[in-house]
Parts: C-alpha cells; sequence; structure tokens
C-alpha cells in the first residue's frame, strides 16, 4: 500500500520491521501457519459473525409490526442488533484478551529457557528495546483482531445512540412535553451530553486499551518466569484475577456512588443516612451536573488506572529483564 | 508409474483424491448437493414440525396444516438459501483475492476464470431461490385461487387482494423486482463478490495475505450493508415521526399516507409494497453498478504498485 511507508515512519524505532529483534519476532511467527492464520483470520472471523447477526435481526426483529407500529418495529431491531453486537464483542474481546496474554508469555522467558536471553543481551541494544521491540511485534501480530474489535465498538456506539434516540423521543419525553423543554431551558443536557461523549470515547478505546495492557501483563509474566509453560500460567491466571477484581472493585464503586448520590445526596428528604436530611434539596441543574461529573470523572479514573497499570507492568518487567541471565 | 498411481489411487479409494480432485468433485457436485439437499432437509423439517391440528382450529383444520408447513418450507428454503448465497459470496472472494498478481495484469480475464469455476456454485444458489420461489407460488395458488380445493385462510391475504385490485401495477411491479433479485441475484452476487475480492486482495499487497483481506472484504461489505440498511431504516423513520408527532397529542391523526382516497389498511400494503421494490432496485442497480469500479480500483492499485517496484528510488 502506498500509505505504509508514512505509517512506519510515526512508529518509534523498535515498533520497525528494520529493527532486528522486530523482525526477528515477527519471523518465528510467519513461520507458523497456525499462528499465521490467527493473525490473519481474526478480522474476518468477526467481521463474519457481526454479518450474520446484523441479518439476522433484520430478517427476524424488523419485520415484527413493522406493518402498524414502525418505531416498535425500529427500535426492536435496534435493540436485537446492539444486544448481539455486545455479545459478539464480549466473545470474541475475550478471546482476543487470552490470545495476547499467551502470545506475549512467553517472549522473555523463552528466550531464558532456551538459554538465548544472554545472546540477545550481548548485541549492542538495549534491554528497553528488546523488551519493547518483542512487545511491539506481538501486538501487531493480533493487529486484526484490534481493527474488528474497534469496526464493531464503532458499530454498536452507533446503533446504541440511535436506540437511545428512540427511547428518549418516543419514551421519556413523548408524554412529557414540559419536562423537554425544561431540559433545553434550563441547559440540563449540557452535563449529560459531555459525560456520554467521555463514556462514548472510554467504550470504543477499549480495544486497543485492552490490547495494550494484555500485551504488557505478558511481558510481566514473561519476565518474572523461569520456563515459557509457568509464563503462560501465570499471565492467564493474572488476566483471570485482574477481571474478577475489576467486576468486584467497579460493581462496589458503582453502588457505593449510586448510593451516596441518588439514594441520599438528590433526594435528601428520604434518604437513608441520616446525616444527608438535613441538607437542603438540589436543583435540577445541579443534580445533573454532580451526577454527569460523577460518571466523566470515574470513566477517566479507569482509563487512567488502565494506562498507569500498562505502563506499570512495562517498566517491571524491563526492570526484571536487566537481572535475567541465560 | 502413471499406472502405479493410478492403481494406488482406485485401491485408496477417495482417501487416495488430490486436493485440485476434491476441488473439481466439490465443483461438479455443488448442484446435485443442494438440490437433494434442500429437498431432504426441507423434508426433515416438515416431518420435524407435523402435528396434528390443535383444538382451537377446529373450524377449519386443513387450512391450518397447510399454513404450517408451507411456513416451515419457505423459512427452511430461505435460511438454506441465504447460508449459500453467502458461502458462495464468500469463496468467489477469496478465489478472486488468490487470483490477483502483485503487479499490474489485465484483471478481467482472471476474474473470468473465477467466475467460470464458481459457475455451478451459483446454480446451485438458483436450484434452492427456484425452490422457494416455488414454495411461494404455490402458497399464491393455495390462498388466491380455488384451484386446489377451497381457498386457505391466512391473516392479512385478503387486504393483499384488495390492494392488488386497486393498484395492480403497484403491486406487480415491486413483486417482479424482487422475482428479478432473487433469480438474477446470486450471478449479480458473484460479480460484486469476485471484484470486491480482487480489490481487497490489491490493498492487503503481500501474496500470504491476499486471500484473507478478500474475505475480510466481502464479509466487511456485507456488515457494511446490513448496518447501513438497519441505521438508514431507523434514522429516516425517526426523522419522519418526529417531525410530524414530536409529542403525545389527542388529535393526532396519523403519518400522511401516500393514498389519501383509498383505506388505511390498503394504503399501507401498498406503501410497504413499494418500499420493497424501490430496495430491490438499488440493490440490484448497486450490484450491477459497483463490480466494474471495484475492479477498476483494483487495477489502480495493482498498476501503482507496479510503478513503485519499478521506481529507482
Amino acid at each position: 500500500m502506498a500509505s505504509a511507508p508514512h505509517i512506519s515512519r510515526l512508529r518509534p524505532g523498535w515498533a520497525r520491521p528494520e529493527h532486528p529483534v522486530y523482525r526477528l519476532e515477527q519471523r518465528r511467527r510467519v513461520a507458523s501457519g497456525a499462528l499465521r492464520a490467527l493473525q490473519h483470520g481474526c478480522l474476518p472471523s468477526l467481521l463474519a459473525a457481526a454479518g450474520l447477526a446484523a441479518v439476522a435481526a433484520i430478517v427476524l426483529a424488523a419485520p415484527q409490526q413493522i406493518m402498524w407500529s414502525l418505531e416498535s418495529s425500529m427500535s426492536g431491531t435496534l435493540s436485537t442488533v446492539l444486544v448481539l453486537m455486545v455479545l459478539i464483542q464480549l466473545v470474541g474481546g475475550a478471546a482476543s484478551n487470552i490470545l495476547m496474554v499467551a502470545q506475549a508469555s512467553p517472549l522473555i522467558s523463552g528466550e531464558v529457557e532456551l538459554q538465548s536471553w544472554g545472546l540477545l543481551r550481548s548485541t549492542t541494544l538495549t534491554v528497553r528495546e528488546i523488551v519493547l521491540a518483542k512487545y511491539a511485534a506481538t501486538l501487531a501480530h493480533l493487529g486484526s483482531a484490534l481493527i474488528g474489535l474497534t469496526a464493531l465498538r464503532l458499530a454498536s456506539a452507533t446503533t446504541a445512540l440511535l436506540w437511545l434516540a428512540y427511547t428518549l423521543l418516543r419514551g421519556t419525553f413523548y408524554f412529557d412535553r414540559a419536562g423537554w423543554l425544561r431540559m433545553i431551558e434550563r441547559r440540563l443536557w449540557v452535563g449529560p451530553v459531555i459525560a456520554g461523549v467521555i463514556c462514548l470515547a472510554w467504550y470504543v478505546t477499549q480495544p486497543a486499551v485492552q490490547h495494550l495492557l494484555n500485551g504488557a501483563l505478558g511481558m510481566l509474566a514473561s519476565s518474572f518466569a523461569p520456563s515459557r509453560a509457568r509464563a503462560v500460567a501465570a499471565a492467564l491466571a493474572a488476566r483471570l484475577a485482574g477481571w474478577a477484581g475489576s467486576i468486584v472493585v467497579n460493581g462496589g464503586l458503582i453502588f457505593g456512588l449510586s448510593f451516596l448520590i441518588l439514594a441520599n445526596w438528590a433526594e435528601p428528604q428520604y434518604a437513608p443516612i441520616r446525616a444527608f436530611r438535613t441538607l437542603p434539596p438540589p436543583s435540577d441543574l445541579e443534580v445533573s451536573l454532580v451526577v454527569s461529573g460523577t460518571v466523566a470523572v470515574y470513566v477517566l479514573a479507569v482509563f487512567a488506572t488502565q494506562v498507569g497499570l500498562m505502563l506499570l507492568a512495562l517498566r517491571l518487567a524491563q526492570r526484571r529483564a536487566r537481572r535475567l541471565g541465560g | 508409474m502413471a499406472g502405479d498411481a493410478a492403481q494406488a489411487a482406485v485401491r485408496g479409494g477417495w482417501r487416495g483424491w488430490s486436493r485440485r480432485r476434491w476441488q473439481r468433485a466439490l465443483r461438479l457436485g455443488c448442484l446435485p448437493v443442494a438440490v437433494l439437499g434442500g429437498l431432504l432437509v426441507t423434508g426433515l423439517a416438515n416431518a420435524a414440525t407435523a402435528a396434528p391440528p390443535p383444538p382451537w382450529a377446529y373450524y377449519d383444520p386443513r387450512s391450518h396444516l397447510i399454513r404450517g408447513h408451507l411456513a416451515v418450507s419457505a423459512g427452511t428454503l430461505a435460511v438454506l438459501q441465504m447460508l449459500a448465497t453467502w458461502l458462495m459470496g464468500l469463496l468467489a472472494a477469496v478465489q478472486a483475492g488468490r487470483a490477483v498478481p502483485g503487479q499490474a495484469v489485465r484483471l478481467g480475464p482472471r476474474l473470468k476464470v473465477v467466475r467460470r469455476q464458481l459457475r455451478n456454485a451459483v446454480w446451485a444458489v438458483v436450484a434452492l431461490r427456484l425452490m422457494l420461489l416455488a414454495v411461494a407460488l404455490l402458497g399464491g395458488v393455495l390462498v388466491f385461487t380455488r384451484w386446489l380445493g377451497q381457498p386457505v385462510t391466512v391473516e392479512g391475504a385478503t387486504r393483499i387482494q384488495r390492494a392488488f385490485e386497486a393498484r395492480p401495477v403497484l403491486m406487480l411491479l415491486p413483486a417482479g423486482l424482487v422475482a428479478a433479485q432473487l433469480l438474477a441475484g446470486p450471478f449479480l452476487r458473484l460479480r460484486t463478490s469476485a471484484a470486491l475480492g480482487t480489490l481487497g486482495a490489491a490493498l492487503a499487497g503481500q501474496a500470504e495475505r491476499r486471500a484473507w483481506a478478500a474475505a475480510a472484504t466481502r464479509l466487511g461489505a456485507g456488515l457494511a450493508l446490513a448496518l447501513a440498511l438497519i441505521w438508514g431504516a431507523a434514522g429516516s423513520v425517526l426523522l419522519l415521526i418526529v417531525s410530524y408527532d414530536p409529542f403525545y397529542s389527542a388529535r393526532y391523526a396519523g403519518l400522511p399516507t401516500m393514498y389519501p382516497l383509498l383505506p388505511d389498511y390498503i394504503s399501507r400494503v401498498l406503501t410497504a409494497s413499494l418500499v420493497v421494490g424501490a430496495l430491490a432496485g438499488i440493490n440490484l442497480l448497486g450490484q450491477i453498478a459497483l463490480p466494474p469500479l471495484y475492479a477498476w480500483l483494483a487495477g489502480r492499485v495493482l498498476r501503482q504498485r507496479g510503478r513503485g517496484a519499478r521506481s529507482p528510488v
């Protein structure tokens, strides 16, 4: 492709095909038929699943009530497509995460096990370059899965926005004209729109963030484990623990914040916590801004934590790799 | 030597077949497999769902049974032909992707070879679609005529009959377009898929990535089309209903009808018929007009790459 050299120039030196370690890792993968199929087959598989799901939604959901209630038919079709796409993303994303961890975890431990790490260290390349070049080659190897998952996220985000428009315009505000006018006049929409844009950006960038984070996790396990098998087992265990931990922590935080803000602060007269009952009730604008602000800050904090964990894992992997022999 | 190989092939049976021989057998066998498989699966589906009419259908058990069998047959054949069309398109794209050379040559002859290789697969899809059309025609005869006994009662049949009596051209024209799409669709899809595969493979560059890129392009185009249909329909309907009926009003009389002089239910049937016909027409036009564009784009990419390869820089 004509644009490929321009894109290649934007990458750091260790992530270019000219880099010896990057090229070595790429060649290792090209030699295996299974890895080649994995490299190129992720995108067609995701597109096939999503395409069949979209056609199934058109055939099964759209004809229902289309002659008598166009809005019910369209809203039903949108929600069916949304559910199917989210399910495909969950399955595809989990598979891609596991593959990423499994691909990254033998990178350093494999060299140590085969006693070639010392040989690699005897070159003029720095540890940072070696680790990052291996990391970049693994990220590039599963690039087609990343493209497919991001495309699905964009498609499901657009579908979700259309479905939300139906829900708001034909459900929430259809019977409440005064509520709609109040929302416009008092600018109650500003906070939710800003929070919505931040949530949408977070949702669409998640495949890329997870891709980078899982690769870094695999590298970390790879630098600490003495063999490939142990590295893969440790990285997968860490990944599973990370999923479980994030579900528990996020669930707890979301429940706690909702309880404090929505059940207590927003309606102090019915607050379960007594301390809130003495507070004056907030205005609609205050509720809108505080709830939207909390959602936006929470999502940004999650994003910062993910990026921070990724950088920390890479830094620790480099530090550990400096001390390795073999 | 040749005699030994032939003897080994005879002794080994189909297990001794080469990959090329398998491909040839599949190419030749797909038409009978589609016809026999279609009949077998439809027969099995009907046998599996056969049941005596329930007590609440006592007033017309014959209609109930015929309706059920027609629905099962049409549904089974619709799913089978859809899967066969999808698979045929994917195969065409992958084969066209494999046929793309590294540098600029005339793509037309190569695409012709790919289309010729998949000719039997296209006829297999057409056979399945003809079976579906036959079921639909049989349903029409059973519901709207007395040729095969008392007409079968179906909800909505009277509305369709009234709409046909009111505006026969507006019902026949879309039906003709849908029939044309049904029968000519596989041939057009083969052309479109092969051209899309060529474009994907040309963009991919490296030889080992071409078949995968061709498949991804075909599947991506299918997904984009399905999503464009869903989003376009949902967005247009939302704009229409919000502009005519933004908030609840007791005086709201409904969306303006295209045929104000006809009863509401006939108007709805005619509008639906027109929309279906328009979609079939647009799809046909797209499938006719786009393949040359894709092939031209693929040729342009390959020519540019050829110039780049020859450049001394």
